[in-house]
């Protein structure tokens, strides 16, 4: 299902408008977690789409998404919410290079494994949002709604997976055409 | 476009900038924590730039937030409307029981006034028929097993008397009511004691009969039972005479025969026999004085002449 084999938009350098595109996608779904937030089901705890776009596009179309990228994204978020301020530009630009430490194993492995490995590395990095909480804080969030927030995020990466499939193989058509 | 062969070393080319970003970053949570009025106002700024583009992202998922709530509302209404159908039946049965408790508690209020003579023992039961015919005025009581109900005793209500028992059996008696035709019970007047017999007419109304001349009774005077004869106690409540002229004199039954539910049976003492008269209970003495009224309606002259 991996669509590593396939895909040649995964360049070193990438045109500065597919990359401007890239970041529009992200800002757009980090302002679409904002608007689920009207949500009472997400109230206190969306899922973090634009954490899972930033992990598609890091680990099969890193040129896409240079970390400058997701380090301007992480800062958006940070100047939209009132969250302590840095906290997600970090953790985002650390979760990206996780993310493309592994990117090249990851690749030749199939989804479950490469869902569990990004399951994995988002509760650790939810774990690191925590402790730099406290560290600033000295007090714990609601652990709930953050887990609830992970929860719903690694619950919705198939989809982003599988969008991002079908988007990649759509526009690999038509480059080819 | 060729594809980078290898993250690794995509990362060794970049990992200058990304160790420095990573540090940039880092550090950035430690300029938040400052508070930096500068930063606070850029935030603002951006806010206020982002505020129209978040409300046109919002939009359609507060529509699709809409058709959910919407969806969900409709769910819980066919659960709601389910529930309050059950919670409508149950409440139309307690109603149903409420109306025949309130309709049951209304008919045993007509009996707990009943005033209960000395000697007698009361027993409710219920009266099962009606009359249903123009022909004899009797009504058929339940009153269980084990109740001594024998021949005559008084059938009463909390407002007077509705007859006696002319049959008897193990659980249901016959009561032959006042209205009978063959009902004929000792009265007297309240105000003025004359004597009498209220005789049923199988109608709604009896007929004062046996009064003597000298008796004026008045519209709308009770009449109560004599005790004369020893049958039925003296002093419950027969009637009030509607009609009084030189043809008859009707009563009124104080009881609405037409709705008799429950009745309380007077019942006698066994070793009371109906019809024998306990002339210590039911007669006084003769005076001394002359004049002094002796029974209901006679002097002592009118008892020797």
């Amino acid at each position: 299902m991996t669509p590593q084999t396939s895909i040649k938009l995964a360049v070193d350098t990438a045109p500065f408008q597919h990359r401007f595109l890239a970041v529009i996608l992200c800002v757009f779904l980090v302002l679409v977690e904002r608007g689920l937030a009207q949500w009472g089901l997400f109230f206190d705890s969306t899922p973090l789409i634009s954490f899972l776009v930033v992990a598609y596009l890091g680990l099969f179309f890193p040129a896409l998404m240079p970390i400058g990228s997701v380090f301007l994204i992480g800062l958006f978020c940070d100047f939209l919410s009132l969250d302590p301020f840095g906290m997600r530009s970090f953790s985002l630009t650390v979760f990206y290079v996780f993310i493309r430490w592994q990117s090249e194993p990851l690749r030749e492995e199939d989804f479950i494994t490469i869902w569990a490995q990004i399951s994995l590395l988002f509760m650790v990095l939810s774990g690191v949002r925590l402790t730099i909480y406290f560290a600033l804080n000295w007090s714990f969030p609601d652990v709930l709604s953050l887990s609830y927030q992970t929860g719903m995020t690694i619950l919705i990466f198939p989809i982003v997976f599988v969008a991002g499939s079908f988007i990649s193989t759509l526009l690999q058509r038509n480059l080819q055409t | 476009m060729a594809r980078k062969p290898s993250g690794r070393r995509a990362l060794g080319h970049s990992r200058l900038p990304q160790i420095l970003i990573l540090i940039f970053s880092f550090l950035l949570i430690f300029v938040g924590k400052a508070d930096l009025v500068l930063l606070r106002e850029a935030q603002m700024r951006v806010n206020e730039f982002v505020t129209p583009l978040q409300k046109l992202v919002s939009a359609p998922i507060e529509a699709a937030e809409t058709m959910f709530e919407g969806a969900r509302t409709v769910a819980s209404l066919r659960a709601e409307a389910t529930r309050l159908a059950a919670e409508n039946r149950r409440l139309r049965r307690w109603q149903r029981r409420a109306e025949l408790l309130e309709s049951e508690n209304r008919q045993l209020r007509t009996v707990t006034g009943v005033i209960v003579p000395q000697d007698r023992e009361v027993v409710t039961a219920r009266a099962v028929t009606a009359p249903g015919s123009s022909f004899v005025h009797t009504i058929q009581v339940e009153h269980g097993s084990d109740v001594p109900v024998q021949r005559g005793d008084p059938v009463v209500t909390a407002d007077g008397l509705v007859g006696f028992v002319i049959e008897q059996g193990l659980k249901h008696s016959w009561v032959l009511l006042v209205s009978d035709v063959n009902a004929r019970i000792p009265i007297i007047l309240s105000r003025s004691s004359w004597p009498g017999i209220a005789a049923g007419r199988n109608t709604n109304y009896l007929q004062l009969e046996f009064l003597p001349k000298e008796a004026q009774p008045a519209i709308g005077e009770l009449v109560q039972t004599s005790g004369h004869g020893g049958i039925l106690p003296a002093g419950i409540a027969v009637g009030r005479v509607v009609k009084a002229d030189k043809d008859a004199v009707l009563i009124e039954p104080i009881v609405d025969l037409r709705r008799l539910s429950y009745v309380s049976i007077l019942l006698r003492d066994d070793t009371t026999p109906a019809g024998i008269v306990d002339a210590d209970r039911f007669f006084t003495p003769l005076p001394d004085v002359a004049e002094k009224r002796l029974l209901e309606g006679f002097s002592p002259k009118d008892v020797l002449q």
